[in-house]
Order: C-alpha cells, then sequence, then structure tokens
C-alpha cells in the first residue's frame, strides 16, 4: 500500500524523523516499502484499509534502541503503534488506530531471559511467541507450561497485554513484574523489579506503594520490553470431558452448573462451549453445507450435528491434578451435569506431560477458508454475568441479529467461574462487498444492544475502542478523563499509540471518533 | 511425470512468471548446484497446483518443503534453521493467503520481506471433497534484496 502518513505532518518532516531512526536501528530495520507496509496491515479490514494504514515500521533489537526510538519519536512528532508480534488478529491485528502511525514492532526483542521451575515463573522480551516458549520449556525438559489461545502464534507478552486468554484463563492475571520503557524513553520496572537485585520480582506481585502492572496492560502508558509471567506445573493427569448439549436451551443450566465449579476449584482455567458450526468451519467449507440465500438456517446446523455426531453447543472440559483429586472431581461434573441430561459423555485421560508436549498450532487459520477466496474474520466478545438467564438471553439476542443480517452465526461461551465471556467469530468473505458491509452493520447492532444489557466487550477491534471506551460512561466519563490525564501527564507530546482503547493524547484528541 | 502434470507445471511457471523469477530458481539452474542463494520452495499438502508449483521449482534447483503438520512448525523446524544457514536464502511458495500471512511475518524477524506476490485461484481436495480457495504466489527474501 502508498505511504500514508499521520494526520497534518507533511512528507519532508517525516522522512527526516525516519532518517534519524535508521540512525538508531540501522537502515535494513526501518521498514517502509510498500510490501513491509501491506504486512502491517489489518489483513481483514472491512472497511477503508487507509483508515488503519502504517506509515512505516521500525523494528529495534535491545532496550537501548527502545528508548533511543522514544526519544527520536518525541523530537520529531512521530506516533508510534508498539506491537509484541502483531498477532492481534479479528481486533486489526498489527494495524494502528491513527493512520500513519509507525509500527514499533518488537519481534527482535526475543530472548527467554529466565525460567524457573521450582517457583512456576518465566522473564521473557515480547518478541518470544508461544512456539518459542514452548520450544524452550520442552528442550530444557521443564514440567511448566502456558496457556496457549486458538491463533497460538502470537507473544505471550503481546496476548496477556491484551487481556487474551486460553483454556488457562486470563493471562493478564500470570503478569507478575515488568520493563517499561515510558514515552519519554525512561525505563521503569515495576512491583519488586523496582529494587535493585530483586530476588522476588516475578513471584511476589505488589512490590511497595500502588501496583502498576494493570494499568500497562489495554492501555499505551510504556513500551513493555521484559515480562515476568506465571507458568503452570504439568499437571500429573489431565481428564478431558467431550461435551455435547443438543438443544439451545442447554445452554443455562450448563451455565448454571459449571460456573459454581469453576468458583469452587473443582474445575480450573476457564471452560470453552461453542455452537456446532465452531467445529465444522476448519475443516469444510460453507458450499458443502448450504449454498442457499441468507445465514445457515438450523436445519443445516442439525444435519452437521447428525454428521459429526454433535451437539448444539460442545465443548471440552479439562480437569487438571493429581489422578486422585480428578477423579473426585470428574464425579462432582458428571453430577452436576447429570441432573439435566442422560446423555453419556465421552472421557478420556492422559498424562499431563503429554498434554504438554503438544506444540502451539496455526490450524486454526483454516476458518479463513470457509468461503473460498480471500477469508477474514472479525470478534465481538461481550462480558456477562455466569448466569444462565443472562447467558442464554445474550445467545438468543445475538443469533436473531445473525440471521436478520444474514451472517452465519458462530458463538462460544468461556465460562471463567463469576463471568462468562462471549466470543462472536464473524467469518468475512472479503471478496463479496456486500457480505463485509453486513458484518460491519451487525458489529454496531450488537455494540449497541451488549450495551443495553450492560455488557461491554473485553477487548474490540480498531474500529470500536471509542465506541466501547465511550460506554464506559459513569460520571460524564470520568475513567476517561482520568485515563487521559495520565496519558497527558506522562507522553505530553502524544506519541505512544494514540487512540489506543480510546485513550487520546492531548495531541490527537481531536482524531477520537475517526474512521 | 505424467502429460497432466507436465502441462499443469508449464501453465503455473507461466501464469505466476513474475514470481518465479524474483524466487531466483532460474539463475540457480544456470549457474549450477550450489553456486548461488538456495531456494526453498514450500507447499501445502492440501493443494495439487500448491504441489506442483513446488515441483516444477524443484526441477530448477530448489528444495521442498512440505507445510506439516502446519506453517508454524515447518518454520520453526525446517525453514528458520535453512534461513539463519543461508542468510540470502529465498522462500517462495503457492499457498493460502493465511500460510502466506503467517509465513510472511515470522520470516520478518528474519530479516525477510515480499519480493513478489501473485494471486491465483485454485482448488484443493481433502478427504475427497473438492474446495475453493484463492492461493497467492509469493517469494521472501532478505531485504536487500528485496530493495
Amino acid at each position: 500500500m502508498e505511504r500514508v502518513l499521520p494526520p497534518g505532518m507533511s512528507a519532508a518532516a517525516f522522512d527526516k524523523g525516519l532518517v534519524a531512526l535508521r540512525g538508531v536501528v540501522g537502515a535494513e530495520w526501518v521498514l517502509d516499502s510498500d510490501e513491509d507496509r501491506d504486512t502491517y496491515l489489518d489483513p481483514y479490514a472491512t472497511g477503508n484499509a487507509k483508515a488503519h494504514a502504517p506509515s512505516a515500521a521500525v523494528a529495534p533489537a535491545n532496550l537501548e534502541q527502545v528508548q533511543a526510538v522514544m526519544r527520536v519519536a518525541n523530537a520529531h512528532r512521530l506516533p508510534l503503534w508498539p506491537i509484541s508480534r502483531g498477532k492481534n488478529f479479528g481486533y486489526g491485528g498489527a494495524a494502528p488506530r491513527l493512520p500513519g502511525s509507525l509500527v514499533l514492532d518488537l519481534g527482535r526483542l526475543n530472548r527467554v531471559l529466565e525460567v524457573n521451575e521450582k517457583l512456576g515463573y518465566c522473564v521473557i522480551e515480547p518478541g518470544v511467541t508461544f512456539y518459542d516458549l514452548h520450544e524452550h520449556l520442552t528442550r530444557a525438559g521443564i514440567a511448566l507450561e502456558f496457556g496457549v489461545p486458538n491463533f497460538g502464534w502470537g507473544s505471550p507478552v503481546g496476548n496477556a497485554l491484551d487481556r487474551g486468554f486460553s483454556f488457562r484463563g486470563d493471562h493478564s492475571s500470570s503478569i507478575c513484574g515488568m520493563e517499561v520503557v515510558l514515552p519519554d524513553g525512561s525505563v521503569l520496572r515495576t512491583g519488586n523489579g523496582a529494587m535493585p537485585g530483586s530476588a522476588i520480582w516475578a513471584t511476589a506481585r505488589h512490590g511497595f506503594g500502588p501496583s502498576w502492572d494493570q494499568a500497562f496492560v489495554q492501555a499505551n502508558y510504556g513500551v513493555v520490553t521484559k515480562m515476568g509471567l506465571w507458568l503452570h506445573p504439568v499437571p500429573e493427569q489431565v481428564i478431558s470431558v467431550q461435551v455435547a448439549l443438543d438443544a439451545q436451551d442447554d445452554l443455562g443450566w450448563f451455565v448454571d452448573e459449571v460456573s459454581p465449579l469453576l468458583m469452587r476449584g473443582v474445575l480450573g482455567g476457564n471452560i470453552a462451549i461453542s455452537t456446532a458450526t465452531n467445529s465444522v468451519i476448519d475443516s469444510s467449507q460453507r458450499q458443502e453445507w448450504y449454498t442457499g440465500p441468507g445465514a445457515l438456517p438450523d436445519s443445516v446446523v442439525t444435519r452437521m450435528m447428525a454428521e459429526r455426531g454433535m451437539g448444539w453447543w460442545n465443548g471440552t472440559v479439562r480437569i487438571s491434578g493429581h489422578e486422585d483429586s480428578n477423579q473426585a472431581n470428574l464425579n462432582r461434573l458428571l453430577s452436576a451435569m447429570g441432573r439435566h441430561t442422560r446423555r453419556e459423555f465421552q472421557v478420556s485421560r492422559a498424562s499431563g506431560a503429554s498434554q504438554a508436549a503438544r506444540g502451539p498450532v496455526v490450524t486454526r487459520l483454516k476458518v479463513l477458508n470457509w468461503f473460498g477466496g480471500r477469508g477474514g474474520h472479525v470478534g465481538f466478545s461481550p462480558v456477562m454475568p455466569a448466569s444462565g438467564a443472562a447467558v442464554l438471553g445474550q445467545f438468543r439476542r445475538t443469533k436473531a441479529r445473525y440471521d436478520e443480517h444474514g451472517i452465519d452465526y458462530n458463538g462460544t461461551f468461556y465460562l471463567n467461574g463469576r463471568s462468562v465471556t462471549n466470543v462472536n467469530l464473524m467469518l468475512i468473505n472479503l471478496d463479496d462487498a456486500d457480505h463485509s458491509a453486513r458484518t460491519q452493520r451487525l458489529f454496531d447492532v450488537l455494540v449497541s444492544d451488549a450495551s443495553a444489557q450492560g455488557y461491554a466487550e473485553y477487548r474490540t477491534h480498531l474500529d470500536y475502542m471509542d465506541a466501547v471506551a465511550a460506554s464506559f460512561d459513569f460520571n460524564d466519563h470520568a475513567l476517561r478523563r482520568f485515563n487521559e490525564r495520565v496519558k497527558d501527564a506522562i507522553d505530553p507530546n502524544g506519541i505512544l499509540a494514540p487512540g489506543r482503547n480510546g485513550i487520546w493524547p492531548s495531541a490527537w484528541r481531536n482524531q477520537r471518533g475517526s474512521e | 511425470m505424467n502429460r497432466r502434470q507436465l502441462l499443469l507445471r508449464g501453465a503455473l511457471l507461466a501464469a505466476l512468471a513474475p514470481v518465479v523469477r524474483a524466487s531466483g530458481v532460474e539463475s540457480v539452474d544456470a549457474a549450477g548446484e550450489g553456486s548461488s542463494a538456495p531456494v526453498l520452495a514450500v507447499h501445502d499438502p492440501a493443494y495439487r497446483r500448491s504441489r506442483e508449483f513446488a515441483a516444477a521449482l524443484q526441477e530448477r534447483g530448489a528444495r521442498v518443503i512440505a507445510l506439516e503438520p502446519d506453517v508454524l512448525a515447518a518454520w520453526h523446524q525446517v525453514l528458520r534453521a535453512a534461513c539463519a544457514q543461508s542468510p540470502a536464502a529465498r522462500i517462495t511458495g503457492l499457498t493460502t493467503r493465511s500460510d502466506f500471512m503467517v509465513l510472511s511475518s515470522l520470516a520478518r524477524s528474519a530479516g525477510l520481506s515480499p519480493l513478489a506476490t501473485r494471486d491465483a485461484d485454485a482448488s484443493g481436495e481433502l478427504g475427497g471433497v473438492r474446495r475453493r480457495a484463492t492461493l497467492i504466489a509469493w517469494v521472501l527474501a532478505t531485504r536487500n534484496q528485496a530493495a
């Protein structure tokens, strides 16, 4: 794509900044060809691709270069958009909120700095991928693991900073200690890391005084260059229970029975339960099931269920731990579900080590072939209380909206104990402008519907960051005003990730709500 | 190789000529084995055109690598080491867009950028069922080659 400059910046001024950046990282790590820019675009953009087009990218190799890049950005007023591996697909990928921003690609900071098997943590840089971490642990024979999300090719640091999650639960809750480069180029260590030579930086969270780790999550206050993450000891045994529920309404009792088991610690992490369509979209194409108008009819979903031996809702409940306690926990789960269904659930047992040995995969990306041609996806992901009635209501409203817009419904509900996160995967046929437009309209109405219920997204696409942030409007947007006061105090030139999650620095505040 | 394969490979090479040229296989062929930067031709076994494209490049000196069990594993287990061993190596393929997206992103931190791309419709077959997917032909090369 041709170069898009930051709003109001001349090409000459921008080029001067690039020259200075080349002096910091070397000419080969300032990426400003059309092809380079293309790799940082949102590959699934349904609207105007230029709305989030980067001007270039800069890829520092170490902490000192990150600091120097920040200073150059301040001197030249260059907006930066930091990414770890840029795999935030469905939410904008590596693309910046503000068009013309320079992507600050941290992929070269890719060292696993420390792993402590006894205390169950690692300290890693943002460019380390799930695969790198898995490989490191496996090669060293370390009996620890970290949950990997469905699209498992990103960065554990980046994923945690966006509140990504896996079957292990919310990854941001695994964060313990960070090294952060602030917008002025200075370096901060959070928690116990503020004490030089701290022996507990990545084991004890809070240090002394305020805890700042979570202030850098989903924010634009600093660039994280190191992070402590708690890892999970590989369990002795994993029991997998394949759950298949035949009726749409079965979702309600499932939530009401399983959530208390999560709260009591009988089950760990989170439990995902998905529509039957979710199981076929990565292993078949739409044309094999349906070629008629509108969304997939329920009769087609019924056929999928029959042909694949699935329920309307399907999921795997994992019970991890010691063999004796696992069996007791399995009995509790089966007893709870047995109150509502006579269906037999398939139960399998494996050693934790054999489960942990499985590496991350990206086979789930095959969902992009659902329509044939160019495919994309976006996620709409509101959070609601863990009540069967609330979850069923959300499902019914959402599915009705999908049907109304002629989009195939595909939902997953992640049970977290006290809350449920509903990830609605919208597969987009990018070769069909009408389908893309309908998907956008559907997204708009879902945001509005969820807001009316008091539910907000836990994470959203670049296009919707301002809208979602605006729905947190208690006391005339007191939270947003506070976020932006902090932003202006530490980033007066507004160089770091302007607009991320609706936080706009004063220098760019007039861009709020821009396309 | 049967006649059908011969025709398909010829047609693919003609249709994707800019990518083939950018991959450097012809120079490998012309200069003789070992005298030029290696070319790694990857393919998705699910798509016949992808396999045949890689096979056609193999005949011109490229080393063929299947994206198995998936593109992520292929990068970490084979391609990354091959690029480290031969920094001037080029990677090329006719694959799904998602596999190209993954590979180009992973290869970026090894200093490789897209040198050429070209859309190519193709059908594939998995489990006896025919599928349609838009494939893309591409070349990844070090940035000084791309410049």
